[in-house]
């Protein structure tokens, strides 16, 4: 089953200057480094060494009382103060593949067939659960989907904060209940000190997510996990919450792993991109080189069936549907949607190698220049 | 049929009544606005898209069009006759000309029963046609929704969310509506699917001349679809005009957040998100009922008239309306439009390969 | 608003409940006189009764009779025992009401733990092993238990005395080990249903979005079980534990029979058994108000765990 082997097992940060393996587009070079460039108000650094690198991760889930492989020789790898975005359509993996690096998945029903997950150097996969639990929470914040479910109804909102700060930073009662209401504040919940108090169904969507932010950021942790943190929520209410992550992700400097299906919030919060499909990583690249630039059909598909505010031209849908695990065609997993797909592509499965620019495409016939 | 609109919906309103909750009556029984005076026709051939966010009423408008919620008050002329005040057994023949898609495909459909006969049945209730001339009319549904006789033998499990959707808009145009009411019908959808929805409704608009009402929470796909736009906020429409005008220079502050609000898939389309009329203050309580706009506490613009009086819906020009006190003060947002470069070029080229025609879309 | 409504709904079933036990008495064959004279059928007993409970009268002026002294404290006259049913019933009550709470007590304690375990051991060889002794539980019928438990624990092993009761207050100690075997055999049932319940309101919350959450906290599964999971999970089954409440008050007939407990279950068959039908009335009368009265503090106790029915959100 397992059949992605990329000759290059991470994922280099991206690099504004071409890769010096990848043969590189003149045009690419110019507009992909001036379009970064402008895309950003805000001096981004370069990273100085990668909190999270996740190398060959294979998962496999019991589905239907079968074995079935749903994330395959997945690699990606988040740096210091960087936002990685993995993206891809439901049900393409992104979720599992972040329920793994905090150990969440289901016991029993869940297997790392093999691969690494390596936060700060420390290989999570191996490790045991006591240790594991101490890097819940404490180096790693974690923002569920579904803001409506993801707070302890029972429970006071002031008080699922102040817990974790008693758990991992050994404060006491008052000092971490005065801990949770700053922290409240400084997600921008107005009267924290009375909303501490509330239980979660007083709150609404966008407050719930606020406060499991604060949560996430309660320890400081050097990484933070959203999985599609905006999604559940309107459009006004995402456009603040993402604003929030993008000011206390300036402030703390920590990583952000932010899951999303959608290519605008891509475009507007991260440094580099991972799209998934079908349990494979098909295109890893800085953001404005795969907006600009992107080398996978599947991406180049993707980009046109947005329906944009600023054009009616007629989308460009993908035809057929996402195969559903254990049902994945042979090789290229794109290969019977893909406009582009030869022979080759439905035999062998293409490798993850780099197209030019920091940039990485799991296609045979890329670079597509000439298509 | 006539040449005014197909149809007509005017001072559409609908209250809730909720009782009393907490154990020592803590809540006090009261009713709730869900809509409030919502008026706008729609003419043959022409796409209406409502957005707003979630709870501004949306659905329940959908539903009052047809019934399946009953009017508090208003009134909905379908081709000049009224729907609304008509009794239950008379109601069901008029509402064969306007049809309704919803968001969950699978909720529509009976789990038991084949898509042959879940597309057959409405054209024998509605003594369309029978026998094997309803057989080939199933097929040509299927054919004109991108799907094929294998389908029709299969069931709603054994189908992808696109194609349940496909089904649904075969069944909901079998009878030949003047008017298709779509309540989300894309939301559920990934992507790429939905791309192939979205360009189905197209081509059948385009051939057909009907007329639709379009529900989405997704203004890029509205902006795709629509001729005109509604836009609601807490149950009152607070702006409708030509899509173009509503989307280019809106008139209404809501409308305005709204579209800074969505994220652009194109790094550098905007410089900063945050402008004037987008910070919402988080957990802005709700403008008292009765006086005042509904939008004041969140409404950067908002000035003491804001509190006092509510707006009325009233003419900007050009067949533009907008319920604000200050609609000529509101700026329109600011978009950084694609240069046109080698790389778009490119892009368009590439995706150009996806396009092809319907039929093989299944 | 609601506090009222719960008064009113409770009052109405109250009244049905007292219609439904007066009927029962118009509905036995013969003359009401003679059956609640018992075997005493002297002609002056009957007439006096007669006059007493109105019997000449039509039906529901009889039944308003029966209520006013129903009210009034006036349940009646046990011709057996020539004693007050109230006073019969203030006697046997507690012994009853000490049983079952016993019973209940050792219910929660086997039920709710063991419940707990097999979810957190679900689908294991555990949980299977569990989920056998509480078919069990559930299908071994009491009597047959209870006489199980004689034969082992009281004749064989002499552990605990076979029967008899010992008041409280003359001796606490003998009064517990007596009730002890009794409220074993009584609240085995309700132990197995508890598990049940609890066993899956455990394993529906263990998979909640919040579970999760604590756990990407980094909270210890010890406090993942007992802080987050267990309150959620106990919403349900606090209901189900007080109605089981009810069902112990009114199921304690044969296990009383059995042990010889002289609780309000003993009374009712002896009663039964000697057509002393006042008092028969007066038990299923003040059995049935006791459950109205445990599903109000069912209602209560969900109020008490649950923030969103206690501040009128939805539930
Ligand atoms: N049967 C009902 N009883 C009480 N309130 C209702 C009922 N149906 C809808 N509402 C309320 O009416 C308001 C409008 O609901 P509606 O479903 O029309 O919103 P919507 O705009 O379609 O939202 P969404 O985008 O979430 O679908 C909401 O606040 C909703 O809670
Ligand atoms: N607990 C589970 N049991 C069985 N299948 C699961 C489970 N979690 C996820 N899956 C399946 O694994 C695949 C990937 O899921 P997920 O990572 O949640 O996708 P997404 O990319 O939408 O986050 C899907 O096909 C999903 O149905
Ligand atoms: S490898 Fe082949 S099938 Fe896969 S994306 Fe590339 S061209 Fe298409
Ligand atoms: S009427 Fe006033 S408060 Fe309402 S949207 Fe216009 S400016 Fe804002
Ligand atoms: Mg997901
Ligand atoms: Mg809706």
């Amino acid at each position: 089953m397992r059949t992605a082997t990329t000759p290059y097992p991470i994922w280099a940060p991206a690099t504004r200057k071409p890769a010096a393996l990848a043969p590189t587009t003149p045009s690419r070079r110019a507009t992909a480094g001036a379009d970064g460039d402008a895309g950003f108000g805000m001096a981004r650094s370069e990273p100085e060494g990668s909190v999270l690198e996740v190398e060959e991760l294979c998962i496999e889930l019991e589905i239907g009382g079968r074995q079935v492989e749903v994330v395959s020789g997945v690699s990606f790898r988040v740096g210091r103060g960087r936002t990685l975005c993995l993206v891809g359509e439901s049900g393409c993996g992104k979720s599992v593949t972040a329920m793994a690096v905090l150990g969440l998945l289901p016991p029993r029903k869940s297997r790392i067939a093999s691969g690494a997950i390596l936060f700060e150097g420390i290989d999570l996969v191996r490790l045991p659960e006591r240790p594991m639990a101490a890097i819940r929470g404490r180096r790693i914040g974690m923002v569920f989907q579904e803001p409506m479910t993801s707070l302890n109804p029972t429970m006071k909102v002031g008080e699922q904060i102040a817990e974790v700060l008693r758990l991992h930073l050994g404060m006491n009662a008052r000092a971490a209940r005065r801990e949770a209401i700053r922290l409240l504040d400084r997600v921008r919940i107005p009267n924290a000190a009375r909303r501490a108090d509330d239980y979660p169904f007083a709150l609404s969507g966008g407050m719930r997510q606020r406060v499991m932010i604060a949560l996430a950021l309660a320890c400081s942790p050097t990484l933070l996990i959203a999985d599609e943190p905006t999604t559940a929520l309107d459009v006004t209410v995402q456009a603040d919450i993402l604003d929030l992550l993008r000011e206390l992700q300036h402030e703390s400097g920590m990583a952000l792993l932010l899951i999303t299906h959608d290519l605008g919030v891509v475009a507007e919060t991260a440094d580099e991109v991972a799209v998934m499909y079908a349990g494979r990583i098909v295109e890893q690249a800085p953001v404005a080189a795969l907006f600009d630039w992107p080398e996978h059909p599947y991406t180049i598909g993707l980009l046109g069936a947005i329906p944009g505010l600023d054009s009616r031209e007629l989308l460009t849908p993908i035809q057929g549907t996402v195969p559903q695990p254990g049902t994945m065609p042979v090789g290229c997993r794109f290969a019977p949607r893909c406009p582009f797909a030869i022979r080759q592509c439905r035999e062998e499965t293409p490798p993850l190698r780099p197209v030019g620019d920091g940039s990485r495409a799991a296609c045979w016939r890329a670079p597509l220049d000439d298509a | 049929m006539t040449a005014g609109p197909v149809l007509e919906v005017q001072g559409l309103t609908k209250l809730y009544r909720y009782a009393g909750g907490g154990w020592f009556g803590r809540r006090r029984a009261g009713v709730f606005r869900a809509v409030s005076d919502v008026s706008f026709s729609v003419a043959r051939g022409e796409t209406l898209g409502i957005v707003g966010e979630s709870g501004s009423g949306k659905s329940t408008v959908a539903r009052m069009m047809l019934r399946l919620v009953e009017p508090t008050a208003g009134r909905v002329l379908l081709n000049g006759e009224e729907l609304t005040g008509v009794p239950a057994d008379q109601l069901w023949r008029r509402r064969r000309k306007i049809q309704m898609v919803f968001q969950d495909p699978f909720a529509s459909l009976n789990p038991r029963l084949s898509i042959a006969y879940h597309l057959r049945e409405p054209l024998i209730v509605h003594g369309l046609s029978s026998g094997s001339e309803a057989q080939a009319r199933v097929l040509e549904m299927l054919e004109r929704v991108g799907l094929t006789e294998r389908h029709a033998r299969s069931y709603p499990h054994a189908l992808s969310g696109g194609q349940r959707q496909r089904i649904a808009i075969a069944r909901a145009l079998a009878v030949e509506p003047d008017v298709l009411v779509a309540d989300e019908p894309v939301s559920s959808l990934d992507v790429s699917v939905q791309a192939q929805i979205l360009n189905l409704l197209r081509d059948i608009r385009r051939s057909t001349q009907l007329s639709m009402v379009f529900i989405s929470h997704d203004l890029g796909v509205v902006r795709h679809v629509a001729d005109r736009v509604a836009v609601m906020y807490r149950g009152r429409i607070v702006e409708l005009g030509p899509a173009s005008a509503v989307f280019d220079t809106p008139r209404h502050p809501y409308t305005r957040a709204l579209l800074d609000a969505i994220p652009i898939p194109r790094p550098g389309a905007r410089s900063r998100r945050a402008s004037p009329a987008t910070a919402t203050p988080a957990g802005a309580t709700p403008a008292a009922e009765g006086g005042g706009c509904a939008f004041a506490p969140r409404c950067a613009l908002a000035g003491a008239q804001c509190l006092e009086e509510t707006p009325a819906l009233a003419d900007v020009g050009h067949g533009h309306r907008s319920a604000c006190f200050r609609a000529d003060a509101v700026t329109p947002p600011v978009v950084v439009r694609p240069e046109e470069t080698e790389a778009t070029r490119r892009l368009r080229r590439l995706q150009s390969r996806f396009v092809t025609s319907i039929a093989d879309a299944a | 608003m609601r506090l009222l409504q719960r008064i009113a709904s409770i009052l109405v079933t109250l009244l049905l409940l007292s219609i439904l036990v007066f009927a029962l008495q118009q509905l036995l064959p013969g003359d009401t006189a003679v059956i609640l004279a018992g075997e005493d059928r002297s002609p002056e007993t009957i007439a006096a009764i007669t006059e007493k409970y109105g019997l000449d009268r039509p039906v529901p002026i009889q039944y308003l009779h029966w209520i006013g002294n129903v009210l009034t404290g006036d349940l009646g006259q046990s011709m057996r025992l020539n004693q007050s049913v109230a006073n019969l019933i203030l006697t046997k009550l507690p012994v009853t009401i000490q049983l079952a709470t016993m019973a209940l007590l050792f219910a929660i304690v086997i039920g709710v733990s063991i419940g707990i375990v097999a979810a957190l051991k679900a689908n294991t060889l555990v949980d299977h092993f569990v989920g056998l002794i509480g078919t069990l539980g559930l299908s071994v019928p009491n009597f047959w238990l209870g006489i199980l438990l004689i034969m082992l624990v009281a004749v064989q092993w002499q552990w605990l005395p076979a029967s008899g009761y010992v008041s409280p207050f003359e001796d606490l100690g003998q009064n517990l080990s007596s009730l002890l075997l009794p409220s074993l055999v009584l609240g085995t049932h309700v132990a197995a249903v508890l598990m049940r319940h609890t066993r899956s309101a455990m394993l529906e919350v263990l998979n909640a979005d919040y579970i999760r959450t604590a756990r990407a906290k980094g909270m210890p599964g010890r406090h993942i079980v007992f802080r987050h999971a267990l309150r959620n999970a106990l919403v349900p089954v606090v209901t189900v534990g007080a109605l089981e409440f009810g069902q112990l008050l009114g199921g304690s007939v044969l296990t009383e029979f059995v042990f010889t407990v002289p609780g309000i279950g003993k009374l009712i068959v002896d009663s039964v058994f000697n057509r002393d039908f006042a008092v028969v009335q007066a038990v299923v009368l003040v059995t049935g108000m006791f459950y109205i009265v445990l599903n109000l503090l069912a209602d209560g106790a969900h109020l008490l765990l649950d923030p969103r029915v206690r501040h009128g959100g939805r539930p």
